[in-house]
Order: structure tokens, then sequence, then C-alpha cells
């Protein structure tokens, strides 16, 4: 209950601050948020399989964020940043397709 | 006798057709197989292991909260920073819009400022010419501007006025999807046959909607636009001649069958013989000079 409240304040903190994000790392967001929600939902299905440990949840999270902008950055840098990013949103995209089935399977047993 | 060393692995002697054809798909396989962190399982068996010699582990909600509070923030952030409000979107064009408007008014301006120059230096060169009595020169000239449409032209005339169908009456179906065509709009060939129309009629100078038609004018399409002497036109053309007889020949010929097909076609066709004035044409270009002596 109090980390969904966290992410709640976290979002409302976000959209009422209105930081500013410098221009260099407007490419790496969408990939880092994405990277951030395979993390929250890989968390979420490890919970409802009673594996779930905080460290661990932790340790993914940031080391997602960091490697997925990592990549993109990479791949700008060699000049396939497309490519790549287009990389990390089908593997990201497949992991949390698969875990939020797996965690509906878990709530509605179906 | 030594046998090949290949064929004693039993996985290598597997023919080539036995090869998984899947095998490209693997590593999407492996993301869909294991999308849970492996860490989780690790810490999981660990634990299950250690289970007898240590206290049950306490989890440690802060930096759960913490690491949720800072995904929040990230979308939040991601979403205020890579969102283009509508709002935004529909000033900048607007500001374009303004733009164009107004760098199209500056050049009106200026065009109109060309005009005026114009007049002033045809006037100094008739004067001129006058002074010296060069009449033949004169004529010449004037022979010249009129064929080249650099000067305004009046007299007896015709006025045809082209328009779409209204709104109403128009059959959607009748559209071209592929090529954005309006059947239900007057195209460039249409303005075409109408001033060819007008020339073979004998008519000694032709303009649509204010645009002087020269040897060197084109009536072209853009898009869904009409473009004469590259500038576009709205609706209703208004194609003005000058020229005796323009409209026996506008309503007999050729020239009438095709006006009398756009009419039964649902466009309206207006032609209207009375005297009219023909603008010269806005940017004349000095190709050739000869100096008189």
């Amino acid at each position: 209950m109090i980390p969904a409240l966290g992410l709640v304040v976290g979002l409302v903190l976000g959209l009422w601050l209105h930081p500013d994000v410098p221009l260099w790392l407007q490419p790496y967001l969408p990939i880092a948020v994405i990277a951030a929600l395979d993390a929250l939902f890989g968390g979420i299905r490890a919970a409802l399989d009673g594996i779930f440990d905080d460290k661990v949840f932790v340790v993914s999270f940031l080391s997602n964020v960091v490697v997925a902008a990592f990549i993109v950055f990479l791949g700008d840098q060699l000049g396939v940043g497309n490519q790549l990013s287009t990389g990390v949103v089908v593997v990201l995209g497949l992991r949390i397709f698969t875990n939020v089935a797996s965690i509906r399977r878990h709530i509605f047993k179906a | 006798m030594r046998r090949p060393r290949r064929s004693s692995s039993p996985v290598t002697r597997a023919p080539a057709s036995m090869k998984d054809p899947a095998a490209s798909m693997a590593l999407i396989f492996d993301a869909m197989r294991h999308p849970v962190d492996p860490l989780y399982e690790d810490v999981a068996q660990r634990r299950r292991a250690a289970a007898g010699t240590s206290p049950a582990h306490r989890p440690r909600p802060v930096f759960l909260v913490a690491a949720l509070v800072l995904l929040g923030l990230f979308i939040g952030t991601a979403a205020q920073a890579l969102r283009v409000p509508a709002a935004v979107a529909n000033d900048r064009r607007a500001q374009l819009v303004d733009q164009v408007k107004s760098r199209q008014a500056a050049n009106d301006e200026v065009a109109l400022g060309i005009a005026g120059l114009r007049t002033e230096l045809s006037k100094d060169q008739r004067s001129a010419l006058s002074r010296r009595d060069e009449g033949q020169v004169a004529a010449r000239l004037q022979q010249a501007e009129a064929a080249a449409g650099a000067g305004a032209r009046s007299g007896a005339g015709l006025v045809i006025t082209l328009d779409n169908p209204s709104a109403d009456d128009v059959d959607a179906a009748d559209s071209d999807p592929r090529t954005g065509q309006d059947a239900n709009a007057i195209t460039s060939t249409d303005l075409q046959q109408v001033v060819n129309g007008l020339w073979a009629g004998g008519a000694t100078g032709v303009s649509i909607n204010g645009q002087r038609i020269t040897s060197l004018s084109a009536i072209r399409f853009a898009g869904s636009a009409v473009l004469v002497n590259y500038r576009p036109l709205a609706t209703p053309y208004v194609v003005t001649a000058t020229g005796s007889g323009l409209r026996a020949a506008m309503t007999s010929g050729f020239s009438g069958a095709y006006l009398e097909g756009l009419r039964k076609s649902g466009f309206s066709v207006a032609l209207d013989a009375r005297d009219v004035t023909v603008p010269a044409l806005a940017g004349v270009r000095l190709d050739h000079a000869q100096v008189v002596r």
C-alpha cells in the first residue's frame, strides 16, 4: 500500500513540480521509463510468486534504467540509436506483457 | 581406422534439418520465458537454504518506496517534458500562419510599388520617344508590351465565371481518394481549355482572378489548388478577356461544348459580355534591351 502511494506521490511531484529536463537527457527519458516499468512489473510478479525482495527490486530498477539509457546513448554515438531503442523497447515490452499476463493469472486466476 | 571425431558427439550428429527451426527466435523466447529478474530467484534460493540458520527476513520498505517515488517522478517528468500540448501546437501553427500572411502582405505592397514605378517608367519612356520623334520605336514598344502583358488592356470583352458546385449537392463518392483530387472541383485543365478557347476566339488579353495570362504563364495544379503565374487562386475563377466576338466563340464549337459539359456536371458557368479591363502582368522581366541611337 505504502509503495503504491509512493508511486502516486512521485507521479504528482513530476507533474506538479515541472522539473526542467536538460535537452541532452530527453531522448533517454522514454527508454528509462519503459525500463523502470519493466522493473516494476517484474517486482509485482515476484511478489505474487512469493520471491519478492526489496533490495533486488531497487537494484534491478536502477540498473535497468541506467543500462537502457546507456544502450540508447551508445547507439546514438554509433549512429544506430533508433534501431537500438527499438530493440530495447521490443525486449522490455515483451517482458512487461509477459509479466502483466502472469500477474493477471495470479489475481484473477484466469 | 580413425573415425571422424565429430560423429562421436550425439548433439552434432543430428542432421542440419533437425535444428530448431526457431533458433533465431531464441532471444525473444528467452525474454518471454524469464521475464523476471533472475536475481529474485537467486535471493529466494539463498534464503531458503539459510532458512534454518538465520532469523526471518524483514523487508525494508524504505528503498522500495524511494524507488517507486523515483519511478513516478520519471513518468510524470517524461509526460511533462515529451508531450507537446495541443494548445502550444496550435499556437505555433497560428504563428506560422501569421508569418505567412504578413510576408504575403509585404510582398503585395512591394508589388504595388513595382507597378507604380513601372507606370512611371513607361510614361517617361513614351515622353522620351515622342520628344525624339521615334514613332516607329514607340509603336514597336507598344506591340511588344501588349504581347508580353506588360500593360493593362481595356475594352469590349467577356467575363466567364466558373465555380464549383455548392457543397450541398456534391456527391462525395465522386472524389478520388487515391489522388485526393475532387471530382467536383474546377481543375487546371478546365481553365486551360477556357483560356485556349478565348485565344482561339481572338482574345487580345486574358486574365484569371487578376493574374494576366501571357505566353509564359502556366495554369497548373498543385495539390488541390490551381496555380496561375505561381500564385494560388481561389474559387470562383473569373476569367476576363478583351476582344470582340468572344461570346459567340465561347458559345459555339468546341469551347461552347466544353462549357456546356461543365454546366451539365453541376458547375456554375456564367458568361457576361461587357467592357472589361485586363490588368498588367505583375512580374514582367526584362530579357532584351537595345539602345536606340
